[in-house]
């Protein structure tokens, strides 16, 4: 079994930013990656308010930041309209989605007790994302009583139709993939595969139906961007994922104790269906809020916590809040890699994430093939 | 407090001074405003462009600030510009909202397809950009043009069924429907546009082709391009079977001419008629 074997493979590869120190033994002192983790989320925070049409001065962004002073820079734009409206909203949404896509995987995995599956990847993402572009189309074609305000894309029925659709998707894969004694389920990876199939016929056929302005924001959702940023949204999403960290205690005991099996959870006195059902709703809200914001990023919700396993161990009580750190982290680093790669263009985030998660994807199979010999 | 005000008022002054006498530094957001600003005689006042200015050839040597619909602020603002032209296509719209709020000046124009609103921009630009005489003789000439390509075709006997097929590199062909620029442009062009079932764009089925029987398949030149020829045309799905196919008539026109009503609308206008009516009918 897949999860047995995690628990006792030995640290490989380590996070960016790691120290050079080879620890011996199975686990890294939570605090230290913690530590870590945080470094780097001021490392490249401070780059991404550094980078961009101008180059500041780090001196210049604390300026603006902590003594509220401002200057007008070359290109005639203030400091502060640079840093408050143009680099900070994205560096703190691109963070806040990061952070939950991140937590959200470490959700899905343990109810799932699957270590190879991703909200993107089972389609609970897409699910939303489908949910989202079906409100997009048809608010403004059916729902004509609605005040305008409560339409399209600006309105928050939006958020909540994309909750609602990863939701769906997250209760109908738990149904159908749900197995004596849990573990590996090759039904859940083929429920899952069905389900993305079917959810791009769908959008295929939304397309069809929908005007150009609307196919624009369709195709937008394909492929994911932090352009979109503002503070609003920020507020929209921060408060989701504070109410949801609230959660994580229960979550962590209640996702540890799954692991051990559904008997056993059972026995040591764990209403399993309440965890179950709690871990699928936080989860949906933070995938569906997240994508229904900046479009469809996957992968994130792999390769974060895959990484701080094989770092901590698989004990949830760290790896919930260090996946926060590090879904944050990451994706700071791919908005930052996205915006200034092309420039002064830039490329969809969506695209940076999938090509760095694809391959890390197979690498990860791969070697799990390696220790088990096969899949069963 | 009073130092900041003072420095603030002291960085505005040269500001203030030059205000008068400085250059336009302009970044277009689409191929058709790019080419009314070149046409204006200003193409040189023009720092940056989207990736569907293509036209003129100088429009497409400078600095590409992305697609049209998928812009980056940081990435418009590091060109310095002091005015931002676009079409309502531009977007997203919270990129167009952090743009206004450094204080750069965005003028976005509707992009409505028609003779009409085309000569709009024309001129608001102009007058914009400083350049009223020259829209103003753009205009004159494409009102020419159309007026008398309108008479024309208002003594037409018969119109040919046009079939208007979009086509990009290896994704699916398709064909205009009603309330596009590509069948505005076949009305004006004195042909009948061969599908009226729906509106905007939809992928191409055999069938349908060849129910709409088109005598003549009009195709922007890219789109011919990337088909391989008017061999790539006729290898469409149906479209062997219908007149068009039969007697072979392809129009290729230059995408911007026929599609961007732009300057050019008037000579596409004139290209249109020319091909779908090589013989002119006699007047009688």
């Amino acid at each position: 079994m897949i999860v047995s074997s995690l628990e006792t493979s030995s640290p490989e590869t380590k996070p960016k930013g790691e120290d050079k120190k080879k620890k011996t033994g199975r686990k890294v002192p939570a605090i230290l990656v913690y530590a870590v983790l945080v470094a780097g989320i001021f490392g490249i925070g401070i780059l991404s308010l550094k980078f961009g049409s101008i180059q500041l001065s780090t001196g210049e962004i604390l300026k603006v930041l902590l003594l509220g002073q401002d200057s007008l820079s070359e290109l005639e734009v203030p400091h502060s309209i640079l840093v408050w409206n143009l680099r900070l909203p994205r560096l703190v949404l691109s963070m806040l989605v990061g952070a939950s896509l991140a937590s959200a995987g470490v959700c899905i995995q343990g109810l799932f007790r699957n270590p190879l599956v991703e909200p993107g990847f089972i389609g609970v993402s897409p699910g939303a994302a489908l949910a989202a572009s079906t409100w997009i189309v048809f608010s403004e074609k059916i729902l004509t009583f609605f005040p305008a305000e409560l339409r399209g894309k600006e309105s928050f029925l939006l958020q909540l139709c994309a909750f609602g659709g990863a939701l769906s998707v997250s209760f109908f894969l738990h149904i159908v993939s749900k197995r004596e004694g849990g573990g590996f389920s090759l039904v859940l990876v083929l429920a899952g595969i069905a389900v993305n199939a079917t959810v791009v016929s769908l959008l295929g056929f939304l397309s069809y139906l929908a005007d150009d302005t609307q196919l624009r924001n369709l195709t937008f959702w394909s492929l994911g961007s932090m352009a979109v940023a503002s503070w609003h949204k920020i507020y929209l999403l921060g408060a989701v994922l504070l109410v949801v960290t609230f959660f994580f205690p229960v979550l962590a005991r209640g996702l540890d104790a799954l692991a051990l099996g559904e008997a056993e959870a059972f026995h040591t006195g764990f209403k399993v269906r309440r965890i179950r059902n709690l871990t699928i709703v936080l989860a949906s809200l933070l995938v569906g809020v997240s994508i229904s914001i900046c479009g469809n990023i996957a992968f994130v919700g792999l390769i974060v916590p895959h990484i701080l396993r094989m770092v901590l161990g698989p004990g949830h009580r760290t790896l919930l809040p260090a996946s926060l750190f590090g879904g944050a982290l990451l994706l700071a680093i791919a908005d930052l890699t996205a915006r200034t790669i092309a420039f002064p263009s830039e490329l969809p985030i969506g695209i940076i994430a999938a090509g760095i998660g694809g391959p890390f994807f197979l690498f990860l199979i791969l070697q799990a093939k390696r220790r088990e010999g096969e899949f069963r | 407090m009073k130092k900041i005000i003072i420095l603030a008022l002291f960085l505005c002054l040269p500001a203030a001074i030059f205000a008068e006498a400085k250059e336009l530094r302009i970044v277009t957001l689409n191929g058709t405003v790019s080419e009314i600003v070149f046409a204006l005689g200003k193409g040189k006042l023009v720092v940056g462009n989207d990736t569907s200015s293509l036209y003129p050839p100088e429009a497409v040597a400078l600095p590409k600030v992305g697609y049209q619909r998928m812009l980056s602020a940081e990435g418009i603002l590091s060109l310095k510009p002091n005015l931002i032209l676009g079409l309502e296509y531009a977007g997203p719209p919270e990129v167009i909202e952090q743009l206004k709020s450094a204080g750069l000046k965005v003028i976005i124009y509707p992009g409505l397809p028609g003779v009409e609103p085309a000569l709009n921009n024309i001129l608001a630009i102009g007058k914009e950009i400083g350049a009223e005489k020259e829209a103003q003789k753009i205009v004159q000439d494409i009102r020419k043009k159309h007026s008398k390509i309108a008479e024309k075709v208002s003594k037409l006997k018969s119109k040919p069924k046009v079939l208007f097929v979009y086509h990009r590199g290896t994704s699916l062909a398709q064909v205009s429907g009603t309330e596009t620029p590509a069948d505005e442009m076949i009305r004006l062009g004195g042909g009948i546009n061969a599908v009226d079932g729906f509106k905007g764009f939809k992928p191409i089925t055999p069938e349908a082709v060849i129910a709409a029987q088109p005598d003549i398949i009009l195709i922007p030149s890219r789109g011919l391009e990337s088909l391989g020829g008017k061999e790539g045309v006729f290898a469409l799905p149906g479209v062997k079977d219908t007149p068009a196919g039969k007697k072979s008539r392809v129009v290729a026109i230059d995408d911007l001419v026929l599609l961007g009503f732009g300057p050019r609308l008037g000579q596409g206008i004139e290209e249109l008629f020319g091909s779908f009516h090589p013989k002119t009918p006699d007047k009688k």
